[in-house]
């Protein structure tokens, strides 16, 4: 089942000289489960690919399709309840909220939309990403491997439909980055979870199921 | 663990960042504090002056009506009576004129009151002990009056009354013995150095029944309280008047108060701009900060409703112990304001009380301030709650618009600044001293330039040889006035001093040609003296001719010269057109010129004759605008030499004396002034006043010194509200470029260049500010320095004040500098720069 399609996507900046097309009709989908990497060098377009799909801007053209909504045209709010419900994000440098701890980071999400949390799923995903000990903590008090867990946590939290990952491993040493990638590659399948991963590096790439090379805006290899 | 809902979660994160941000909550409270403080004590002084300035103005006789009555004797207090709209009316008759001539009295008005048994009710007269009068040998006084003449307050005592009474048509004094039924609570103890002594109705018919038997009737309209307008109670009373058969009306006019009120709103509204301004910025300023944090939660799924109700949260707790706090001092700051301008020079000043005043200060106070909260709020928590992910991600504040409206912001504080410090702080009170008497120290009799309910009481020529005596007396004049001293009282009133001229022969030609257009002044009053007597009535002065040169500091003369050689000789006269008082450099006259000769017939009152006299014109003069030292004043027209106005009036010319002028050589100037009032107040004459420059002075001192604190107050807190918008746009635009000073700092810009960097920016701002500060302030300055705001324009102030302008400018921004670079590399580059990405 197709989780995620994106439709002859075009997004600019810029006006008249200085106009420069980001993304230049890119078009894929990704299955529902599926561990995605998009490579591609620094200006590439893969962070704005990124945005697109996670509803952090607006294409100029094309659609984007979410477990069957379409979100091209929703409004601001309705992107921001979208996201939390259905899109879980981590970040390069984590983006936790220095001022909740470990545990009420993860359950934000969740909260944040008025749901019951679910303890068991939280300790199942706690333990599974080793920060189980940590819940009390706060961000300032755990290593940089450690808050990126939180941050993985955080994103499973929701149950989201899809995990959007923008360089991951992008602040982690090289250790840490391989066990980061083991966790989001034991996630995806323990949980079923739809990753897509951004990334430059290409030995990280190779760890996903299915790598989709950008360059220049355009799609030059592994659109389904 | 937790209920289901999402706002806990927001008050948790909201709680969580509210922490973090001590500077930012110090800096709120403070603020919002601050501009509670300032609302609490503007509304609490100004409720307690509004209440003491209409407490003053109650402070009147017969406060039960507000001193509302109609003239008339007992039959037409009978009518009154009658009458449906009429609560209740009491009769007042005056057992003589004037102050009774007991020595221990100086220094008081006493009026001595034959009233009606209701007055004492109806007027609030309380008995502290003893009874009201039974009969005409028993008097009614007050415990104030007890007090100032020495007597304990025991009934039954006896005292003389040395009353003024009519006999045979004449003045003559009449020791009377009674005795004190009992002592009242003085309700109008506030009216300074007055008294009110009272008798029985038949008193004055037993021992001055030439007075007449008519008195004010006190009257209590329906619906008529001391806060009706004065236009409607007037119009009542006159309809009452009319229907009754009084002899006219009288009333207390209430106060306007609202320019007052006006101005009062304006400052708050003023205090509201500045709260508004002050919290607005510190808000704004955290939200820009913070606003990649606003994208991040954004992004993780917070919306922006939820964002606005964090913010919400904390601007909340926030405001209230801000409001707490600032209540609480501005209370306290109340109780002492009001305890200071309880001891103020205003008249009013003693009439200041706390009390419900603070009430009413807090109420108001906690109102406007959360308002001032709320409002200033709006702004920055709409951005937190709008900007979304992307563009949080790359905010930056909007950069010309904002920098203009930070440069008007503070030049119109500038400007309004400069004028307000030069026009009250130049206020020149020598000037003003100057300007209102024409020698060190006058002493003069007030009812010879003012109308009065009393009849004219000649001073003493004793007391004039004693002032002229007086070891640091230096230089004296004596004026004189020309005055009818059997004068008949119109309407309960007494004029002040008037001479009368035949309107005949040269006069009238003069009189014809100056009043053609205009008519002749005084009316149909004046017409009807002149059908009935044949004479005119005008002010003529008598003065020294060795005072010509320092009554001619105060004069523009518009023909001749004023020779004091020539006035001397007794043949010249100096006539003032009427409408030639303040009229100035424009102001044309030829009816009369100089060198003509004039004559004229003055009339004596005493001998029912004329006594003519020839005079050449020495002078055609007008009193300077604005100028109210000279003793020729509105309404003197003729100015003589004394030996001619003595030599017309004779013997009566003694009791003509107006006012005695005196120069002295010391420095010890409250000594002379008490030496002065003291001999005054032994002549027991309570017309007799004494002014002078230094009385003046310590009264324009007190004032200035009142304008200064508040116009600089005032100007202080315009000046706040531009620097707090240039303050604004030098933060908001460097914390929108942290990303771009950590990647200098990355490649090498030291602290130091980046404060320089900053500064700079703000300096440019100021700069701008200067240039436009420096001409239009000029102009405006200019403008408002000139009377009667201030005394004119001083340039050393002006530029003094556009230092101030300046160096505070220059001090901002190097705060602003230094505190902006020390807030930012509180993070390192790396964190900085790891921020934005």
């Amino acid at each position: 089942m197709k989780i995620l399609e994106a439709k002859d996507l075009v997004k600019f900046y810029g006006k008249g000289e200085s106009l420069v097309k980001a993304v230049d009709h890119i078009s894929f989908s990704v299955e529902a489960g599926e561990f995605v990497a998009i490579v591609g060098t620094s200006g590439s377009g893969k962070t704005t690919i990124l945005n697109l799909i996670g509803g952090l801007d607006i294409p100029d053209k094309g659609k984007i399709i979410i477990d069957g909504q379409d979100i091209s045209g929703m409004k601001p709010d309705e992107l921001t309840i979208f996201r939390r419900r259905k899109i879980g994000f981590i970040f390069q440098n984590y983006n936790l909220v220095t001022v909740l701890n470990t545990y009420k980071n993860i359950v934000m999400p969740v909260k944040l939309d008025g749901n019951k949390v679910d303890e068991k799923y939280i300790r199942r995903i706690t333990s599974m990403l080793g920060i189980e000990k940590k819940l009390k903590s706060y961000p300032n008090q755990l290593s940089g491997g450690q808050q990126q867990r939180v941050a993985i946590a955080r994103a499973l939290s929701a149950k989201p439909a899809i995990i959007l990952a923008d360089e991951p491993t992008g602040n982690l040493d090289s250790k840490t980055s391989q066990e980061v990638m083991g966790l989001l590659k034991m996630t995806s399948r323990e949980f079923h979870q739809t990753i897509i991963m951004i990334t430059h590096n290409e030995e990280i790439a190779q760890l996903a199921d299915r790598i989709i090379h950008i360059e220049d805006g355009r799609i030059v290899g592994g659109e389904q | 663990m937790y209920e289901n809902s999402n706002k806990e979660m927001v008050r948790e994160i909201a709680r969580g960042t509210m922490k973090v941000h001590r500077l930012r909550n110090i800096m709120a409270c403070l603020a919002i504090a601050l501009t509670a403080i300032l609302i609490t004590v503007v509304c609490g002084a100004g409720v307690s002056t509004v209440k003491a300035l209409m407490t003053e103005a109650q402070m009147n006789p017969a406060p039960g009506t507000n001193g509302a009555g109609i003239y008339g004797n007992r039959e037409v207090l009978e009518k009154i009576e009658k009458q449906p709209e009429v609560e209740w009316a009491d009769i007042a008759r005056l057992c003589m004129k004037g102050t009774p001539k007991n020595k221990e009295f100086a220094g008081n008005t006493v009026k001595f009151l034959a009233v009606s048994d209701g007055y004492y009710q109806h007027h609030y007269v309380e008995l502290i002990n003893g009874t009201y009068p039974k009969n005409e040998h028993e008097i009614l006084m007050s415990d104030t009056l007890a007090k100032k003449i020495g007597k304990d307050m025991t009934p039954g005592q006896k005292m003389t009354l040395n009353l003024i009474v009519q006999e045979g048509g004449e003045r003559v004094q009449k020791p009377v013995e009674v005795t004190i039924s009992g002592f009242y609570d003085n309700p109008l103890e506030a009216i300074e150095d007055y008294e009110e002594l009272y008798t029985v109705e038949e008193f004055p018919d037993i021992y001055n029944p030439e007075l007449g038997d008519e008195g004010t009737i006190y009257t209590k309209l329906e619906g008529v309280t001391a806060q009706t307008p004065s236009s409607e109670v007037s119009e009542k009373l006159d309809g009452l008047n009319e229907a009754v058969g009084g002899n006219g009306t009288c009333l207390v006019t209430t106060q306007d108060y609202t320019m007052l009120f006006l101005g009062g709103a304006a400052l708050i509204l003023l205090l509201i701009a500045y709260g508004y301004i002050l919290i607005y910025n510190i808000f704004y300023i955290s939200v820009v900060n913070d606003i990649r944090f606003m994208g991040s939660m954004k992004t993780i799924g917070m919306t922006g409703k939820q964002i606005h109700t964090m913010l919400g949260w904390q601007v909340r707790r926030l405001g209230v112990l801000g409001i707490c706090a600032g209540i609480l001092a501005g209370t306290g700051l109340n109780l002492l304001v009001i305890r200071l301008l309880k001891g103020a020079d205003y008249s009013f000043s003693r009439y200041y009380e706390a009390g419900l005043s603070l009430v009413y200060a807090v109420l108001v106070s906690a109102l406007f301030s959360m308002v001032t909260v709320w409002l200033s709020s709006r702004k920055a928590l709409a951005l937190g709650a709008r900007v979304t992910p992307v563009e949080a991600a790359r905010f930056r504040t909007t950069g010309k618009k904002k920098t203009v409206f930070a440069v008007l912001s503070f030049t119109l504080s500038g400007i309004l600044f400069c004028a307000l410090y030069t026009a009250l702080v130049g206020y020149d009170t020598e000037w003003m001293a100057e300007r209102m008497n024409e020698a060190d120290f006058t002493v003069y009799q007030y009812h010879a330039g003012q109308l009065m309910d009393d009849p004219y009481e000649p001073v003493d020529m004793e007391m004039v040889k004693k002032i002229e005596n007086l070891d640091f007396v230096e230089e004296s004049y004596t004026f004189y006035r020309a005055v009818d001293l059997e004068q008949k009282p119109l309407y309960g009133f007494y004029e002040e001093s008037m001479g009368a001229i035949k309107y005949d022969g040269d006069f009238k030609k003069v009189a014809e040609r100056e009043f053609h257009s205009t008519g002749l002044p005084g009316g149909e009053e004046q017409k009807e003296e002149i059908k009935e007597t044949g004479n005119y009535q005008t002010g003529i002065l008598g003065m020294e001719a060795s005072a010509l040169e320092m009554e001619g500091k105060h004069l523009q003369v518009y023909d001749g010269e004023l020779d004091t050689e020539k006035f001397a000789e007794g043949n010249y006269l100096i006539y003032q057109p009427y409408y030639a008082n303040f009229a100035g450099d424009d102001f044309a006259f030829d009816a009369l010129k100089a060198g003509e000769e004039i004559t004229l017939s003055f009339y004596d009152y005493e001998k029912n004759t004329y006594i003519d006299k020839t005079f050449t014109v020495l002078a055609i003069v007008g009193t300077k605008p604005d100028d109210y030292a000279g003793e020729i004043r509105a309404g003197v027209q003729i100015i003589l030499p004394d030996t001619s106005f003595l030599d017309i009036y004779g013997e009566q010319a003694e009791k003509m004396v107006s006012s005695v002028l005196i120069n002295t050589s010391g420095k010890e100037e409250s000594k002379y002034q008490e030496a002065l009032e003291d001999i005054t107040a032994q002549s027991l004459n309570s017309q007799i006043r004494v002014s002078s420059k230094y009385e003046t002075r310590l009264s324009e001192e007190v004032q200035k010194n009142q304008k200064v604190c508040i116009g600089i107050f005032v100007g202080i807190v315009i000046g706040f509200i531009g620097m707090a918008n240039i303050v604004n746009t030098l933060v908001t635009n460097v914390l929108s470029r942290k990303l771009e000073f950590a990647a200098l700092q990355s490649i090498g810009m030291t602290k130091y260049q980046m404060i320089t960097n900053i500064f700079l920016e703000g300096i440019k701002m100021i700069l701008i500010s200067m240039i436009l500060i420096v001409p239009a302030g000029l102009i405006v300055t200019k403008a408002v320095s000139q009377y009667p705001l201030s005394t004119g324009f001083v340039p050393e102030l002006y530029t003094a004040a556009l230092c101030m302008v300046a160096a505070a400018g220059v001090i901002l921004s190097i705060a602003v500098a230094c505190i902006l670079t020390r807030v930012l590399n509180k993070k390192t580059v790396v964190e900085r720069l790891r921020e934005a990405e």
